[in-house]
């Protein structure tokens, strides 16, 4: 083996720890770098047996690999990650240097005469590999955080769609047993199940136990039906008022664990603090409920509760409404046909009376009698403007007027109404009716009343007015405000105002109290009201509008 | 194709490899802490043109370990793996808790410590028998397609190749890798006359 230090000086000049060894592993050459990184010098090291400085490279991990480099010249690498050193050179920091070490055969004639040992120092490269991992496993942890949120996100939203489309199902129209059906088909759909049902204590119809159902088998069906009834009772604990997610046969009822079921959820349906049903969905799988699917199944049992009570109190509100227009059929037709025949013996009592006190007993009966008759005429034409969706049709306004006037035999009323088309209804006869009335009832007596139309710009301008005592002003914007909210007189009478804003309010009008003589109320009040023309018809926006006029003779809007 | 090497042949050179790589797993377990368990399931003498079934199989990324050897038995000897499983057993062997399935360059030298005592040992177990002196050089690690990992080193696809599946059996993991002996014209002679003089 050469081992003279002059032709080897070019290995001094490598930045690579080099040193031989012959076959007994004795040290026979150590170079510059070697002496560098160590501090041992050549002198030291070279004839000295490698295991006297460094008894490690005695090990069978060592030894056996440089034997085999002797025996068959193969060569040996000695990794960073597999051996900490080969030759252990602490650097100015105090760390170990980290060294991959190849070791070739210096080959001879027949065996190898000796090994070369060649060391690198890639401490630099260890740490830069370190950092870098360090760098990616870091990119790779907020990589899996995002697609952890974002996979959250999405399934966020996917729970907000679902309970989104359940809650516009259940506050859409249709019965509650079509919409909890729908409901159920579309949760069931959702979580991939096969089966569920809904089943209410408390039905909207005034039964109990409404029950819808998917996917069950007959015998399943019933048996469930019975533990459900026997919910409060000991064995019915299955569907008592808890929550209850089952996810391992073992927790499963018996009754759903022979149908094959594996997982279970029952929800309660509350409505405010009142347990009104119960909410099931199972599957045949494995299924673990997780964090999100249990707070969906919750918030739709909070909607399902909701919607099961606004079902029942939509049916109550039904009844009352119900109750309530038989006691107006009572008013507007029994107590009508009364009246006319009351009014009916007053006009025969009329012809025998002869004596002024019986007269005048029986004028005051005559007048209560028409009160009477106007407070049920008022009622049921209130209720006509609230339940009827009459069409509106041409109507002449002059022969309506004329035969409402007609009514007024005895009265002194002046018509100046041109022949005129207007768009209303039936119902239109009624306001002429109240607006003449009360000018024949608060004119006094000799009172004359004026109802005059005329053509304007696309509607037609009416006016009912009297010479009477007038209206003043303090007291014109009052006069439309009987039964509206705050006004706790409510009686039947005095309703005629209201009755023809309402009206023509319906028709896309409007109307105001006004003086007959502009400025001067004590000459008589006059109401004026603009209905559309039949060629120009004012669009219906929904909103009326009232104008009264005020002392200063400018106009406030009141809001209906 | 008549099978390049008889049914007892196969058996003998079987025998010899296993007792290459049992040293190997000693070696490597006295290395690491791992317990490592080296098999050989089976070996065929194939053309090098065939190599791509038998090795690449749905795997396109190899790893590969490689050494030439020279004289009068030459040739190359590899340790190929699927990337993926090299990267798995080096995270073993290392310790490393990181499971990324990249070979880094730390991470490479030490795959090629790893191919070089397994194909120093089937070499060496080989050479025994042969009784020649043989020159080697450095083990490189390279990465890539089979084509770009072997074939170069392959001057004609009808050249002989001893194809030798491993087994690294390392606790309940299994991984499997090829060690890919291309031999040179004379070689497998060379091989068959060696192993037919140690039967006798």
């Amino acid at each position: 083996m050469e081992t003279d230090p002059e032709r080897l000086k070019i290995l001094d000049m490598v930045p690579i720890g080099l040193f031989a060894l012959d076959p007994d592993l004795i040290i026979r050459y150590w170079n510059r770098t070697l002496e560098r990184w160590t501090g041992l010098s050549r002198t030291e090291m070279i004839g000295h047996p490698v295991g006297e400085r460094y008894p490690h490279l005695l090990e069978l991990r060592y030894a056996g690999r440089l034997e085999e480099v002797f025996r068959l010249g193969t060569p040996a690498v000695f990794s960073s990650q597999l051996h900490p050193y080969v030759i252990p050179i602490t650097l100015p920091g105090g760390c170990l240097q980290c060294q991959n070490v190849t070791v070739t055969a210096i080959q001879g004639i027949g065996a190898p005469q000796g090994a070369l040992v060649a060391i690198e120092d890639v401490t630099e490269l260890v740490a830069r590999v370190a950092s870098y991992k360090e760098m990616r496993d870091r990119a790779l942890v907020e990589v899996d955080h995002r697609r952890r949120g974002e996979a959250e996100l999405r399934r966020r939203n996917q729970e907000l769609s679902v309970l989104h489309t359940v809650t516009t199902i259940i506050t859409s129209s249709g019965s509650l047993c079509d919409r909890l059906t729908t409901v159920l088909d579309h949760l069931l759909s959702f979580l991939e199940f096969e089966a569920g049902f809904v089943h209410l204590f408390y039905h909207a119809d005034g039964g109990t136990g409404l029950r819808v159902q998917r996917g069950l088998p007959d015998g399943v069906s019933e048996t469930l039906q019975e533990l459900v009834s026997r919910r409060n009772s000991p064995g019915g604990e299955m569907f008592d008022d808890r929550v209850v997610y089952a996810e391992e046969r073992g927790d499963l009822h018996e009754a759903i664990r022979q149908a094959g079921y594996t997982a279970f959820a029952r929800i309660p349906l509350i409505a405010g603090e009142t347990v009104v049903g119960i909410l099931s969905v199972m599957t045949a799988r494995e299924h673990a409920f997780d964090v999100g699917e249990r707070r969906l199944l919750g918030s739709i049992g909070m909607e399902l509760g909701a919607a099961v009570r606004k079902g029942a109190l939509e049916a109550q509100l039904q009844d009352a409404y119900e109750q309530a227009n038989l006691y107006l059929d009572i008013l507007t037709h029994d107590v009508n046909n009364t009246i006319t025949g009351i009014s009916g013996y007053a006009e025969l009592m009329a012809q025998q009376i002869v004596l002024p006190d019986q007269q005048d007993s029986l004028a005051e009966l005559q007048r209560g009698i028409a009160k009477a008759a106007e407070i049920i005429r008022n009622v049921s034409t209130i209720r006509q403007i609230h339940e009827l969706q009459l069409a509106l049709r041409p109507i002449r306004l002059d022969d309506l007027v004329r035969g409402e006037a007609a009514v007024f035999s005895h009265a002194r009323i002046v018509i100046e109404v041109p022949p005129l088309e207007v768009l209303a209804d039936e119902l239109l006869g009624e306001v002429f009716t109240n607006l003449i009335g009360n000018s024949l009832k608060f004119g006094g007596d000799g009172v004359t009343v004026w109802v005059r139309a005329r053509a304007g710009d696309g509607v037609i301008e009416c006016s009912v007015e009297d010479d009477g005592p007038g209206i003043p002003d303090r007291e014109k914007p009052d006069l439309f405000k009987r039964f509206q909210s705050g006004v706790r007189d409510r009686s039947g009478q005095g309703l005629g105002l209201y009755i023809t804003r309402s009206l023509i309010d319906r028709y896309g009008g409007i109307c105001r109290v006004d003086d007959r003589v502009p400025g001067r109320p004590e000459e008589g009040a006059a109401v004026r009201f603009m209905l559309p023309q039949l060629s120009c018809r004012m669009e219906l926006t929904g909103r009326a509008e009232l104008l009264v006029q005020d002392t200063t003779g400018g106009e406030e809007g009141l809001d209906t | 194709m008549m099978p390049l090497l008889t049914a007892d042949q196969e058996d003998a050179l079987r025998e010899l490899i296993n007792i290459g790589v049992g040293r190997a797993a000693g070696m490597l377990n006295e290395m690491t802490s791992s317990r490592i368990r080296l098999h050989v399931p089976w070996l065929r003498v194939i053309e090098a043109g065939d190599l791509g079934p038998f090795v690449e199989g749905e795997r396109a990324q190899l790893s590969a370990v490689k050494m030439d050897f020279g004289g009068p038995f030459s040739g190359m000897a590899a340790l190929i793996f699927p990337t993926e499983s090299a990267a798995i057993l080096v995270s073993h062997l290392t310790g490393e808790s990181s499971d990324a399935p990249d070979i880094d360059a730390l991470r490479a030298v030490t795959l090629t410590e790893i191919g070089n005592i397994v194909v120093n040992c089937v070499l060496g177990s080989i050479m025994n028998i042969l009784q020649r002196q043989v020159s080697y050089s450095l083990p490189r690690y390279s990465e890539g397609t089979l084509s770009s990992v072997i074939c170069s080193s392959v001057a004609d696809p009808s050249d002989r190749v001893l194809l030798v599946r491993t087994r690294f059996c390392l606790e309940e993991l299994q991984l499997e890798g090829d060690i890919v002996l291309i031999l040179e014209v004379g070689s497998l002679d060379l091989l068959c006359t060696g192993i037919e003089s140690m039967a006798n």
